[in-house]
């Protein structure tokens, strides 16, 4: 089944008030996410970016909507967000190119999950099955999760909000029930200034006086 | 007073006496008292010292210097005073080519004097070399006070930048450009205008980093890896970059606190990365090759100046390659006091 596609911006806007959320702190968390990255340097070690990139788009995007009354949940390691009314909750990850496009292939994480994410992911379809159904169901035993999914490449980062209901078995998020797609910002490749034209460095005469 | 008198082994009145001229110090005094400032007894004995005073000097950092660090840095600049007139009585220097803007706001001040130079928008390559071509002197602070930045004064006609070389090559440039502010913006006005630290600030971060220069050069998204490939365009520090990003609304309030919280966790502030070479002085470079083909070393400067040579060297420490030929510096200060000491009768 193919998702549910949110692009046009009064559409993102729309879908995600109805979650209680504006697209900026979901991007800025991902930029933060991403300058925590950027402040890596060779000297760490290879996997360190990455982690870090993870680490603070989470806690960037935890420490943006605390204010609002979501709370944090690390429950069995599995790491989220949690809105006040606990009704779902947003796990962060890095996706793969398809992540903010429309076209091409449906988007996947890009890291292996664990058993946690696999859950939350059932979870989400079990809650979805009996929303379709059995609309008369109204007591939830699982929380839905949607997922913060972010990817760059060197011209651009892209992310998109989206809710998983497929994994596969070797632990990639593959298939989304609804996509929440926040566009992107441009990267710098290379800034390798061409020697910059520099204004003259002066020659000082000093001259013995006589 | 009365840690030297008690280095001395006098009273801290005797001290206050023997400055006041009431009587002078016995030998054994005096030469402790040439011991204990590293001064050769005979410097006590020249001629009154045009001092700089507080109130004409520009310290960026007045308020974190005890009043020991802030008269040792002025006492250094009545080093320098002596230095530069001996060395002008010797060489025709560049005179001064600055311009009074303290009506100006520093953006435009430093727009203006850019224009004036002839800069255009180009960044600078070396500041101490500007400066010097423009007729300003440039002197090291004395080695022993790190936490003082910088400073500017007037010496006569004569404007002065006493620029710290233990810091950054890119932190020394900012505070050179930083003191040229001072120079041309609170001339009459003494550095103790509100504001004054950070309209030269401005004016250092303007001067630097031209508004269209650095439009023209700015990063799609502002991260610290693209920060600091990007600051060698205008060898600045990381930290100095994303200020004027920010100053420019080239990066929001958000992520210009973010940049900043990253370079202080990744240490920048403290150590510049993938920094540039420390700029030197042509001019001192010039007049001592000069002197030393004329076979007057430093050492022999310094005794005519009636000051050590280490003091000497404080003057241009690290605005110079040290020679060793004639200054050599000793082992301990104790032993090259032993070979200037000479006490007057």
């Amino acid at each position: 089944m193919s998702p549910k596609l949110h692009v046009q911006p009064d559409e993102v806007d729309a879908a995600l008030s109805r979650l209680g959320l504006t697209p900026a702190p979901l991007f800025e968390a991902v930029i933060a996410g991403l300058l925590a990255r950027d402040a890596c340097t060779a000297n760490d070690p290879p996997f360190l970016p990455g982690i870090y990139q993870w680490g603070k788009t989470l806690r960037a995007l935890r420490e943006a909507l605390a204010p609002s009354g979501w709370s944090r949940s690390d429950e069995g390691n599995f790491c989220t967000v949690v809105e006040p009314g606990g009704s779902f909750a947003i796990a962060v990850a890095s996706g793969s190119e398809d992540t903010g496009r429309v076209a091409g292939q449906m988007p996947t994480t890009k890291r292996r999950k664990g058993p946690s994410t696999a859950d939350a992911v059932h979870a989400n379809a079990q809650l979805y099955l009996f929303e379709e159904f059995a609309p008369t169901v109204t007591s939830e035993p699982d929380r839905a999760t949607w997922v913060l999914l972010f990817h760059n490449d060197t011209a651009e980062i892209r992310a998109e909000l989206s809710l998983p209901d497929s994994i596969g078995d070797d632990g990639h998020i593959d298939g989304w029930r609804e996509r929440i797609i926040l566009g992107s910002r441009p990267l710098d490749d290379e800034i390798v200034p061409a020697a910059p034209d520099f204004g003259p460095d002066p020659t000082i005469d000093v001259r013995r006086r006589a | 007073m009365t840690r030297l008198a008690s280095l001395v082994g006098v009273t801290a009145k005797a001290i206050s006496d023997y400055e006041k001229g009431e009587y002078p110090p016995s030998d054994e005094a005096l030469a402790r008292i040439a011991a204990a400032t590293r001064f050769p007894s005979k410097f006590f004995f020249g001629c009154d010292l045009h001092e700089p005073t507080p109130d004409t000097a520009s310290f960026r950092s007045m308020s974190r210097m005890t009043a020991g660090q802030r008269d040792a840095a002025l006492g250094a600049g009545a080093l320098a005073f002596m230095l530069n007139d001996w060395v002008e009585s010797r060489f025709d220097l560049p005179g001064p080519d600055l311009l009074d803007l303290r009506d100006e706001e520093p953006e435009v001040a430093a727009s203006v004097l850019r224009q004036h130079w002839g800069l255009g928008e180009r960044p600078i390559k070396n500041m101490v070399h500007l400066l010097e071509a423009k007729g300003v002197r440039v002197y090291s602070l004395a080695e022993n006070s790190v936490e003082v930045d910088a400073f500017a004064l007037w010496h006569s006609k004569t404007p002065f930048v006493f620029v710290n070389t233990l810091k950054s090559a890119e932190h020394g440039r900012f505070d050179a450009a930083h003191e040229l502010g001072h120079l041309v913006l609170h001339r009459h006005s003494g550095p103790h205008v509100p504001d004054a630290e950070k309209q030269a600030n401005a004016f250092a971060s303007a001067f630097l980093m031209p508004r269209a220069s650095v439009l023209a050069n700015a990063p799609r998204m502002a991260t610290l890896r693209t920060l600091i490939q990007l600051k060698k365009q205008w060898i600045v520090s990381v930290a100095a970059l994303t200020y004027r990003l920010h100053a420019l609304g080239l990066v929001t309030d958000w992520h210009y606190r973010t940049l900043c919280i990253e370079i202080g966790q990744s240490g920048y502030r403290t150590h510049e990365p993938d920094g540039a070479q420390r700029e030197r002085s042509q001019i001192l470079a010039r007049v001592f090759a000069a002197l030393r083909e004329e076979g007057v070393s430093k050492t022999a400067v310094a005794e005519q100046l009636q000051i050590d040579v280490e003091e000497l060297d404080r003057l241009v420490f690290g605005l110079m390659i040290m020679s060793l030929q004639g200054g050599a510096r000793s082992a301990s200060s104790t032993k090259s006091m032993g070979d200037h000491l000479r006490v007057v009768k």
